[in-house]
C-alpha cells in the first residue's frame, strides 16, 4: 500500500514538473527575452555599448551621399532610428537590407531611419547603396568621431530615439524585421 | 499536383472524417443526456463537441493565430472533459495512474500543446483499457483501441510541424485514420438499433463526403492551373535575370576596354604615383558605377583595388580574364577571386605603344547586394550558386537576421539538369521547409563552361491559401445546406420511427 502511495506522489510531482515546463515553454520565453535585453544594456554601470537610456543623444553634423550637411536636430519632432554600419561587416550590411525591406513594407512618415557609415570611403558606400538600390538614408562618418561619441564598439548597433532626441532603446547586433516592428511600436507609443 | 498539396488535401479529408466521428459520438452522448440529465453525461457531450470544433479548425488550416489558439484550447478542453467523464464513470474502482506515459513527453518539449494532448489521450486510453479489463465491457474494446491509435497519432504530431511533411507526418495521419475508424465502429454498435439516428447520420455523412469531394476537386483544379501559370511566369522572370547578367557582362567588358585607353591611368602607373592613382580610381569607381576596379602590373600583381585599398600585392595572373589580358586581349568571364569572390570579371590590357604595362580588371560581384537589386525589380527571392553552393541570396534564415548562404543544393534533379546538362528547370520545391516554385538557370563563363546557377523563387503560400479558402467556403456552404435540409428529414424519420413502432 505504501509503495503505491509513493508512486502516486511520484506521479503527481512528475505531472506538476511537466506542467511547469509546459508553462515555462509558453510564458517563459517573453521573460527570457526581456532579461537578455536588460543585461545587454545595463551591465558595466549601464554603459556597455553606448549611451544610457534616457540620456540625450549627442549632437552631430555629417555629410550625406549627395554632399548635403545633415544635423541631428533636422530629425527632431519625430521618433527616429539611428544605426551604425560598414559595408565590410556583413551583419551590418545585411541590416541595411532589413531596414530597406522594412521601409518598403511599412507606412512612411511616422518615424525616420538614418544609417551612419563608419569610416569608409564615400565611393565604396555609394557603390554599395547604388548597386543594391537601397532606400535607407546614409550619412558618412569618415573620421569616426560620431562613432566615438556614440561609443560604437560592435556593429551593427542601433539607437532608438524619441521625438525629443532622447535615447529610448539601444540594440547591439542585427535586428530582424519582427524585432524592428516590436521596437518601433514601443517608441511610437 | 505536387506532393505538398496532395498531403494537404489528405489532411483536410481525414480531419473532416474525424470531425464526423466525434459528431456522432457527441450526438449519442447528447441523446443519453436527454434521458439522464446529469453533469456526467453532459461532460462527455461537451468533450466530444470540443474535439469536433478542434477537428474542423485543424482541417481548415486557418492562417489566423487566434482561431488556432481557440482550436488548441478546444482540443485540450475536450480531452479534459472526456478524461473527467471516463474517470467518474468507472464505477468499480478509480484507476491508479502510472508514470509510463510521461517518458515521451519529457523528450520533446517543442510542442507543448501536442504533448499535453498526447498525455490526455494516453490517460483516456489507459483508463478505458482498465475499465474494459475489470468490468469485462466488451463494447469498450474498439473505444480504447481507437484512443490508443489517437494517442500514437498525436504522439507523432509532437515530432513534426505543420509546415514540414515527412514520413512521420504520413505515419501520424495513418494512425489517426485507424483511430477514427475504430471509434466509428464503436459508435456504430450503439446506432444499429436506432433507425432514426442511423438515417440522419447516413445523410450527414454522405453530404459531408460530397462536400469534401467537391471542395477537393475544385481546389485541385484551381491549384494545378495556378501552378502552371506561376511556373510559366517564373521562367520568364528567370530568363530576364539571365539577360541582366549578360548585360552586366557586356557593360563590364565595355568599361574595362574604355578604362584601358585612359592615358592618365597609364601615366600615374608609370610614375608609380600611387596616391593620385588611388584618388583617380576611387573617382572612376563612383563615376562609372562599377562593382570593383583593380589595376594590375604586367606580371599580374595587384597594384591597387579601388574598392578595398588595403588588399593588394597578390597575384591574379592565374585567373582566366587576367591571363587573357596579360596576353594582350580583353575578355569577360564569370569566376571566383579571393577578394571579390564569385563575380563577373572583365580584364583589358594597359598598353603603352605596343608595350604591356599591366591590366585593368573590373566588373560586378555576384553578391547579396546584386541579389537584392534583382529582387527589388522582380519581387522574387533570388539566389546565386557557385557550382552547387549558394553564395548569395535574398532569403534570410528563420531568425530573420542572417542570410541563408553556404548551403548546398542537393536536389539531384536540379544539379543534373542545370549543372551537367546546362538546361533551365522550373519545379516545385521546399526551401527551409516551405513550399516554393523555383526556376534554376545555368551561369556560363567565357569558355561556355557551367560555373554556377541563378535561381528565382516564389513562395507557394498564396496558392495554398487560395486552396484552403476554397475548401473552407465549399464546406461552409455545404454545412448551411445540410442544416436547412436536416429539419424536414428529422421530421420524416420521426414519423417513420413512430409508424415502425
Amino acid at each position: 500500500m505504501k509503495f503505491r502511495n509513493y508512486t502516486k506522489w511520484g506521479l503527481i510531482i512528475l505531472l506538476i514538473a511537466g506542467f511547469g515546463i509546459f508553462l515555462l515553454n509558453i510564458i517563459g520565453k517573453s521573460f527570457i527575452q526581456e532579461i537578455v535585453q536588460e543585461v545587454a544594456i545595463e551591465t558595466a554601470e549601464g554603459k556597455v555599448f553606448g549611451i544610457n537610456i534616457g540620456q540625450e543623444a549627442p549632437h552631430w553634423e555629417l555629410l550625406d551621399l549627395d554632399g548635403n550637411t545633415i544635423i541631428l536636430s533636422d530629425f527632431l519632432g519625430k521618433p527616429f532610428i539611428l544605426t551604425f554600419w560598414t559595408t565590410w561587416n556583413s551583419m551590418s550590411a545585411d541590416q541595411i537590407k532589413i531596414f530597406d525591406e522594412y521601409l518598403s513594407q511599412n507606412e512612411k512618415g511616422i518615424f525616420e531611419i538614418v544609417s551612419i557609415n563608419n569610416q569608409e570611403d564615400k565611393s565604396i558606400v555609394l557603390n554599395f547603396i547604388q548597386r543594391g538600390g537601397y532606400q535607407v538614408p546614409v550619412l558618412l562618418d569618415e573620421t569616426g568621431k560620431v562613432g566615438e561619441l556614440y561609443k560604437v564598439r560592435t556593429l551593427p548597433i542601433t539607437y532608438f530615439l524619441d521625438k525629443d532626441g532622447i535615447v529610448q532603446d539601444v540594440f547591439a547586433g542585427a535586428l530582424s524585421q519582427e524585432m524592428l516592428t516590436e521596437k518601433v511600436q514601443k517608441i511610437i507609443h | 499536383m505536387p506532393l505538398f498539396f496532395l498531403l494537404n488535401n489528405i489532411h483536410f479529408s481525414l480531419e473532416i472524417l474525424g470531425a464526423l466521428v466525434f459528431l456522432i459520438v457527441a450526438w449519442l452522448a447528447f441523446d443519453a443526456f436527454i434521458i439522464r440529465r446529469d453533469f456526467l453525461t453532459v461532460s462527455r457531450v461537451i468533450g466530444f463537441v470540443f474535439l469536433l470544433v478542434w477537428q474542423v479548425i485543424h482541417a481548415l488550416n486557418f492562417p489566423s493565430d487566434i482561431l488556432n489558439l481557440i482550436g488548441y484550447a478546444a482540443y485540450l478542453g475536450g480531452i479534459a472533459f472526456i478524461l473527467y467523464n471516463i474517470v467518474r464513470e468507472s464505477a468499480v474502482e478509480r484507476p491508479e495512474f502510472k508514470a509510463v506515459f510521461l517518458l515521451p513527453a519529457l523528450t520533446a518539449l517543442r510542442q507543448p500543446f501536442n504533448i499535453v494532448a498526447t498525455i490526455g489521450f494516453s490517460l483516456i486510453t489507459f483508463i478505458s483499457f482498465r475499465q474494459y479489463k475489470r468490468e469485462f465491457k466488451k463494447s469498450l474494446l474498439p473505444f480504447w483501441i481507437a484512443f490508443l491509435f489517437l494517442t500514437l497519432g498525436s504522439l507523432t504530431s509532437v515530432f513534426y510541424t505543420s509546415d514540414s511533411l515527412s514520413t512521420v507526418w504520413i505515419i501520424g495521419h495513418l494512425l489517426e485514420l485507424v483511430g477514427f475508424f475504430a471509434l466509428a465502429s464503436w459508435v456504430w454498435s450503439y446506432l444499429q438499433l436506432r433507425i432514426r439516428e442511423e438515417l440522419l447520420l447516413i445523410f450527414i455523412s454522405f453530404a459531408l463526403l460530397m462536400a469534401v469531394m467537391v471542395s477537393l476537386t475544385f481546389s485541385t483544379i484551381l491549384i494545378s492551373r495556378m501552378e502552371t501559370q506561376t511556373k510559366d511566369n517564373l521562367l520568364t522572370d528567370a530568363r530576364v535575370l539571365d539577360l541582366a547578367i549578360l548585360k552586366l557582362q557586356e557593360e563590364a567588358l565595355a568599361k574595362a576596354k574604355l578604362l584601358a585607353t585612359r592615358t592618365d591611368i597609364k601615366e600615374l602607373l608609370k610614375e608609380n604615383n600611387f596616391i593620385e592613382l588611388e584618388k583617380l580610381s576611387n573617382n572612376l569607381l563612383q563615376e562609372e558605377k562599377l562593382g570593383f576596379l583593380i589595376i594590375l602590373d604586367k606580371e599580374g600583381y595587384v597594384v591597387l583595388r579601388a574598392h578595398a585599398l588595403t588588399k593588394k600585392d597578390d597575384n591574379l595572373s592565374n585567373e582566366r580574364a587576367v591571363e587573357k589580358a596579360l596576353a594582350g586581349e580583353s575578355l569577360v568571364t564569370i569566376e571566383s577571386s579571393p577578394v571579390e569572390k564569385f563575380s563577373i570579371r572583365a580584364a583589358s590590357p594597359l598598353m603603352k605603344k605596343e608595350e604591356l604595362m599591366g591590366a585593368i580588371v573590373t566588373g560586378f560581384p555576384l553578391d547579396n547586394v546584386l541579389a537584392d537589386s534583382i529582387k527589388k525589380i522582380t519581387g522574387l527571392e533570388t539566389s546565386i550558386f557557385e557550382k552547387n553552393v549558394r553564395v548569395s541570396t535574398t532569403a534570410f534564415n528563420p531568425d530573420g537576421k542572417t542570410r541563408s548562404i553556404g548551403i548546398k543544393q542537393t536536389d539531384n534533379l536540379v544539379t543534373q539538369t542545370v549543372l551537367e546538362e546546362g538546361k533551365d528547370i522550373t519545379l516545385s520545391t521546399t526551401i527551409l521547409s516551405r513550399p516554393f516554385i523555383a526556376s534554376y538557370l545555368p551561369i556560363k563563363n567565357a569558355d561556355a563552361q557551367i560555373v554556377g546557377m541563378i535561381s528565382a523563387a516564389k513562395p507557394q503560400q498564396e496558392i495554398l491559401e487560395t486552396a484552403n479558402a476554397t475548401n473552407q467556403l465549399t464546406l461552409i456552404i455545404v454545412i448551411i445546406i445540410m442544416l436547412v435540409l436536416i429539419l424536414p428529414i428529422y421530421f420524416i424519420t420521426r414519423r417513420l420511427g413512430e409508424e415502425v413502432a
